[in-house]
């Protein structure tokens, strides 16, 4: 395998892993927070499941990168070749998701959990827990679409 | 005018006839009851209405909907899916609460039966745990109240460890003539004996005893041999399993009549509510009065019915004073009402400003169909919606939110055909083409798409304020605060576009003139000329605001991307399966459950997504809220639905 191929792959696995560790630990905080709150009114379940949902995106978006570098380099099939120049390129251009996603989701887990605390006492204002929370999304969805301009702008 | 007139009431009516009065306020439900001014010239009339009376009827409803919740739990009730809700008038769910005391009896009879079977379950676990401990003992013939010592001989029974058993008994029947030992069971580790030597021989016995590690037993407040004492047992709990079955078999008998709990809840509750709202009511010996908020439109015919109901009343309606708060009321036409659910989500509008649905609705409908983009979802969405909406009979803020997706699926096929986009690649592998541009090869158009109706949305936000400042009679406001920023704007843009032609020329003259106009105007309110100057200067700088609004727009893409692709993996994991028969049935499974899971993250996100574009990018503009939505006193149900018949 040429050392091309071998550093595309890193970063489709990295923007993989990272992203969707980032997200993992996020909705998982705020899946605990919200059994909580479900626990003192189960009628709170559709509400704290849409907050709960909003940082699982990063991870979304990490596997669209992935997916659409997997095919560039038409991994699904017989890979093509990709010389280390084009590797590197296209590392790079998915270093946005990588390093934005899973920072960007543990931190909107955090602006999450304080959006349940809102909900808890005040149901009725969800809508500006969900808005508060999706401030932080705007980066990610900022990464996402930088990452994915720049690997299909890429010639392989 | 979205926002309805509201008149300020009072009314004045016979204490005796209050219950029917407010009974009819509830079927109309189109008066808000507030609370007696303080400055109110009835507020020191004492209110007697009943907080016990409320205490009461609460407890009443408390205890009535766990008696539904038990029927629900014990009665294996059976529910068809997407099963509508009961209908009843208004007038029917009043009468059941004639019947009160029976109904009554009936949860009290279910809360009884509730416990009484709890009571079971344990008195049966706690016999289940105690017959072994008598089995142990099942050769043991003497009643166990009976064991005792006679004037010749002791009588004991006790056990020895099951290993050291043999050799007990063996030590006895050698050793000793005047010691008789039974094996009468036996427990996990350990035999059980009955014992009996002459006292003659006691020292001996009780060393032999002593030697094998005899340990006494006792049986306290049980009679009989422990053979009768398991039987009785049992049929104790024979009996318990007969009496549950009982209990059971009537708990079917009133789950079959769940329905009726249900409406009995549903007519106490509304009963609670007007208890409720009777403790805002002034009084005096005789009359009660009344105040609250009624829609101008509905006044006459609220006269009209009050004056068939009863002739003594007295009724005054009057406009709000300048600049008071009223209870807001939306109208808007049935294809925007949808909409003000998201907007109620972020604020009700204040009575003085503009209702911002109808202006909202279209940028919403448009962005959330962008943000999904496939013309196969969104034929799903829209009927999978629209279809429970109507089937579930859905009411109030659900209706607008199965109505909302509905449209958002029309809006997201249509992007979905523009994009190409039909379940992912499936329209391209079938050789479907966009009819308008694939987003994935031509991302910079597909971005410039995004960065337009971006624009367009901000300039109709500050196309909205500009209007609310003319309707103010704030003309000049509206040319400095919005028209210099159009002009400023607009030159930006087009010198951005049209670089080098003739358009980026007049794009330079337009801005420079806007930003002269901004510069001069923007200071206006300070008085010191220096803070004029600087405060107009700086204004500019809200340039930096407008550009990451419209950056903000590219989210439109981004998401749309992201539906598109995930049904690409989920096709093509799909795909992979589909080389045999059985591969086809996995490829089936894979490819229902990943679209499914595709369409509701995608909604999501893009009911969230769009819903921000509106609350930052486009209320940002114009729109302040913090009204307070109209509450009027009305049928308000949990497990029924009410005809929406017309009362007069």
């Amino acid at each position: 395998m040429e050392m091309g191929q071998i550093i595309t792959i890193l970063g489709i696995a990295l923007s993989v892993i990272l992203p969707g560790i980032g997200s993992a630990k996020a909705v998982g905080k705020a899946g605990e927070a919200g059994a909580g709150i479900i626990a003192e009114d189960p009628d709170k379940f559709g509400q704290v499941l849409i907050l709960q949902a909003l940082p699982a995106t990063q991870g979304i978006y990490g596997l669209l990168v992935a997916f659409i570098m997997m095919t560039k380099i038409n991994m699904l099939g017989t890979m093509s070749p990709v010389d280390i120049s084009t590797g590197w390129q296209l590392f790079g251009a998915a270093l946005p998701i990588i390093v934005v996603g899973p920072v960007s989701a543990v931190i909107q887990g955090k602006t999450v959990l304080a959006g349940l605390g809102l909900i808890a006492k005040r149901p009725e204002e969800s809508g500006k827990a969900i808005t508060l929370a999706v401030m932080v999304e705007t980066y990610a969805v900022l990464a996402l679409l930088a990452s994915v301009l720049m690997v299909n702008g890429i010639a392989v | 005018m979205a926002i309805i007139d509201m008149k300020k009431l009072l009314l004045i009516g016979l204490e005796s006839e209050k219950q029917s009065i407010l009974e009819y306020l509830q079927d109309r439900g189109s008066v808000e009851i507030t609370d007696m001014d303080e400055t109110d010239e009835f507020m020191d009339i004492e209110n007697s209405a009943d907080a016990e009376h409320i205490d009461k009827l609460f407890n009443q409803l408390a205890e009535t909907e766990s008696a539904i919740e038990t029927l629900n739990r014990l009665g294996k009730i059976e529910r068809k899916l997407l099963e509508p809700p009961n209908e009843v008038t208004a007038q029917d769910l009043r009468s059941r609460l004639k019947n009160k005391s029976e109904m009554l009896a009936i949860v009290q009879e279910c809360r009884d039966m509730d416990r009484k079977l709890n009571e079971i379950d344990t008195r049966a676990t706690r016999i289940e745990d105690t017959i072994p401990q008598y089995e142990a003992w099942i050769g043991l013939d003497i009643p166990v109240d009976k064991i005792g010592d006679t004037r010749t001989s002791k009588v004991l029974v006790g056990s020895v460890e099951t290993s050291r058993g043999q050799a007990f008994e063996q030590a006895v029947e050698s050793d000793l003539d005047l010691m008789y030992v039974e094996n009468v069971g036996s427990s996990r580790d350990s035999t059980n004996y009955l014992v009996i030597y002459h006292r003659s021989v006691q020292d001996e016995a009780e060393s032999v005893l002593r030697e094998f590690g005899f340990i006494n037993a006792t049986f306290s407040g049980v009679e009989g041999t422990p053979k009768k004492i398991i039987n009785s047992l049992n049929a104790e709990l024979t009996s318990m399993q007969e009496e549950r079955e009982n209990i059971l078999k009537r708990v079917g008998e009133l789950a079959s009549d769940v329905g009726e709990l249900e409406l009995f809840y549903d007519a106490l509750s509304t009963e609670l509510d007007r208890a409720k709202v009777a403790l805002r009511l002034g009084e005096s010996d005789r009359t009660f009065f009344l105040r609250g908020w009624v829609p101008s439109r509905e006044a006459d015919k609220l006269k009209e019915g009050l004056s068939r109901l009863t002739e003594y009343y007295y009724i005054e309606l009057e406009e709000p004073k300048e600049g008071e708060e009223f209870p807001v009321a939306l109208d808007n036409p049935p294809i925007v009402k949808p909409f003000e659910v998201i907007t109620k989500l972020y604020s009700t509008p204040s009575p003085h400003e503009l209702d911002p649905n109808i202006y909202m609705a279209p940028f919403y409908f448009m962005f959330f169909g962008m943000m999904v983009g496939d013309a196969g979802y969104g034929i799903i969405m829209a009927i999978v919606c629209a279809y429970m909406t109507k089937k579930l009979k859905w009411q109030g803020d659900t209706k607008k939110l199965g109505l909302l997706i509905a449209l958002g699926g029309i809006s997201t096929s249509i992007w979905g055909v523009l994009f190409g986009s039909w379940f992912g690649n499936l329209g391209e592998l079938l050789g479907i083409q966009p009819v308008l541009l694939s987003p994935l090869d031509q991302p910079i158009e597909m971005l410039i798409l995004c960065f337009a109706l971006g624009i367009i949305h901000l300039f109709a936000g500050m196309a909205v304020k500009a209007y609310m400042n003319i309707r103010e009679g704030q003309i000049w406001a509206a040319v400095f605060d919005q028209g210099f920023w159009y002009v400023f704007l607009i030159g930006l843009i087009l010198m951005l576009v049209g670089k080098g032609a003739q358009s980026g020329q007049v794009g330079k003259y337009m801005a420079i003139a806007g930003a002269i106009g901004l510069i001069l105007t923007q200071g206006r309110h300070e008085r010191n000329i220096f803070k004029k100057i600087t405060k107009g200067v700086l204004s500019l700088y809200d340039v930096t605001g407008y550009l990451s609004d419209v950056l903000s727009y590219s989210r439109l893409f981004a998401l749309g991307l992201t539906t598109g692709i995930i049904g690409t993996v989920v096709n093509e994991i799909g795909m992979m399966f589909g080389t045999s028969i059985i591969g086809w049935i996995f490829a089936a499974i894979v490819l229902v459950i990943g679209h499914v899971f595709n369409i509701l993250i995608n909604s999501i996100g893009a009911y969230v997504h769009s819903s921000r574009l509106q609350y930052i990018e486009f209320f940002g503009k114009f729109f302040e809220g913090g009204g307070h939505a109209f509450n009027p006193l009305s049928i308000k149900t949990k497990y029924t639905q009410v005809y929406d018949e017309e009362v007069i």
